[in-house]
């Protein structure tokens, strides 16, 4: 699959500070791509960096091909449009208003366009309102509104659903997936909400520290975080060399502890291991979430 | 740059405090017209239209200070400035189109304190004193006067990232200017000479001396420099309040000097700023 956004050894400081290290990052074309990280890891840095916001110290990125440093690179980015941090919106224009100046900042022929941009983030009817009279939730839709001017093809969301109530972050939710499955929309998303973004996300980049601990697609990730058999152990020599002589799908977490993965049945495993004089200390199913799969990733609690 | 100007235009039609500058700049016109009356009606003054018409760029200095603060702060406030960058603008085109609206809100007000005090002043005034030629001068000095105040308040404005912070900081800046202008056209009009009575023997006559607190000829050269430089310094005389310095066709020359040095910076300072 092409890949929209590549990002490669992305570094970038502030004075002595390394907010991001070693990036890098593939980008598929109409994946919804999910960017997480502990507060700190680096995540709104990076989206600032390939939004054009500010310049990387060392490392690359290419969009659509184009690289970050090519003269290019400014045509390119009117195919994006993002929402970092809160929504750029002038609250003493109205809804309407904010749509169109961004139309005439985009050198848009004609401003006949800007209801029906209203009117698929459900922000129609709200006339002459000030945007400072708005809501959270109808701030963040009119910023998707905003970033969806001139038809881009990439979205960024910084924390989109940050400070919206359940119903409206299943609001942005099903927004997301309608552009992305009816105009095949592109979204990079960065959140701390694990649960919301697993029921979207077609790929995911764990970051930490300014690096990127993992890359994988939803898929892969789901068939790792179906279920688990967490078997504690006093030695874990011996337990490798029986689960890999008899192709067991496992991880070894440290010293004492194995993640068995698949559909592995709790009572034969524990049964065979017992019958290959394998002791076990405890043994236990878990159905891994995310958070638990990112947590054990970066380390945590 | 022009999609930059033409949205930046947009705004400005819906914005609350460039309409309550323009409505305030009416105020102060009609204010002006009605004490100069006075003074023409109770005193027997003659009162001539340049004394108030050139008087704007005194007042539309405070008022640039106000309008492109707040008008470009709002750019950082609201956080919209990412908007211009992430779609693909320059930092160059946004700072110059920043500055080219700051011009243009000045340019309205001034044409407007004209038009009202030229309507009044014709009907109700005695005319003008100066020649048509020192008029045009004056006008093209006004036109520049008003770019130097946009190009220094765009450069403060651009680099403080809060519109109150930046409008207050420009109002200060502006009354610095004004108060440094003043002290030094006052200095400037320090006599030569004054005069003194001397007893000569059998009476008391007046003799002119030597001004001991009048300045050098170097001394008036470098303050009439800066006095010429400072957008202030050239509205305070052009304004007529002051006439030291009448070669008004020079003025563009000062006021280019300011331009372009806080434009240049400004740009050169903008393209290394990193936006958050």
């Amino acid at each position: 699959m092409e890949n929209i956004v590549e990002i490669n050894h992305l570094a970038k400081k502030y004075k002595k500070f390394s907010a991001l290290n070693d990036i890098n990052i593939h980008i598929p074309k109409g994946s919804i791509y999910g960017l997480i990280g502990k507060n700190g890891a680096g995540k709104t840095t990076l989206i600032r960096v390939i939004c054009g916001l500010q310049k990387p110290n060392n490392g690359e990125y290419t969009i659509y091909g184009i690289k970050n440093n090519d003269k290019e690179i400014a045509k390119v980015r009117k195919r994006i449009g993002a929402i970092i941090e809160t929504p750029a919106i002038y609250e003493n224009l109205s809804a309407i208003d904010n749509i169109k100046e961004q139309f005439i900042l985009l050198g848009m022929p004609s401003l006949d366009n800007a209801l029906e941009l209203l009117e698929l983030v459900g922000l129609n009817h709200t006339g002459k309102k000030k945007v400072g009279k708005f809501s959270l939730g109808m701030r963040q839709r009119l910023g998707i509104a905003m970033a969806l001017v001139g038809n881009p093809d990439i979205l960024i969301l910084d924390e989109p659903v940050n400070g919206l109530d359940p119903e409206g972050i299943i609001e942005i939710r099903e927004l997301i997936l309608k552009l992305n499955h009816e105009k095949n929309i592109t979204f990079l998303i960065s959140s701390h909400y694990l649960d919301e973004l697993s029921k979207i996300a077609t790929h995911y980049c764990f970051i930490d520290k300014g690096n990127t601990i993992k890359e994988i697609s939803a898929k892969d990730l789901s068939s790792k975080m179906k279920k688990k058999i967490e078997i504690k152990v006093k030695d874990v020599k011996a337990y490798v060399t029986y689960l890999t002589e008899n192709e067991y799908d496992f991880d070894v977490v440290d010293n004492y502890t194995i993640n068995v993965f698949g559909n592995v049945s709790l009572t034969k495993l524990l049964s065979d291991l017992i019958k290959n004089n394998l002791e076990v200390e405890s043994i236990r199913e878990i159905e891994e979430t995310l958070e638990n799969y990112f947590l054990n990733l970066v380390g945590g609690e | 740059m022009i999609k930059l100007l033409r949205a930046n235009i947009f705004r400005l039609k819906k914005d609350f405090t460039f309409f309550c500058t323009i409505i305030a700049t009416i105020i102060v016109a009609l204010l002006l017209i009605a004490t100069q009356l006075n003074n023409k009606f109770n005193y027997g003054e003659i009162v001539n239209i340049d004394n108030i018409l050139f008087l704007s760029p005194i007042i539309i200095g405070i008022l640039s200070a106000i309008n492109t603060s707040l008008f470009i702060g709002l750019d950082y406030s609201d956080a919209t400035i990412r908007n211009k960058i992430i779609k693909g603008h320059k930092k160059t085109d946004i700072y110059i189109a920043n500055f080219l609206t700051s011009i243009i809100m000045n340019l309205i007000e001034i044409i407007i304190f004209m038009i009202i005090v030229s309507l009044f002043g014709l009907i109700l005034l005695d005319g003008f004193a100066l020649s048509i030629n020192e008029m045009i001068c004056i006008l093209i000095d006004i036109v520049f006067i008003a770019c130097s105040y946009s190009a220094i308040f765009t450069f403060m404005a651009m680099f403080i990232n809060n519109a109150t912070v930046s409008a207050i900081v420009n109002v200060f800046l502006i009354f610095i200017m004004l108060v440094v202008s003043f002290i030094l056209l006052e200095k400037l009009a320090t006599p030569d000479t004054i005069t003194q009575s001397v007893y000569n023997g059998s009476a008391l006559v007046e003799e002119e001396i030597p001004n001991p607190n009048a300045l050098t000829t170097k001394e008036k050269n470098t303050y009439q420099l800066i006095a010429n430089l400072f957008p202030t310094g050239q509205a305070l005389q052009v304004s007529q309040i002051y006439k030291f310095d009448t070669n008004y066709e020079y003025y563009p020359l000062y006021s280019l000097v300011i331009i372009v040095t806080f434009t240049s910076l400004g740009i050169y300072l903008f393209e290394r700023k990193e936006i958050n």
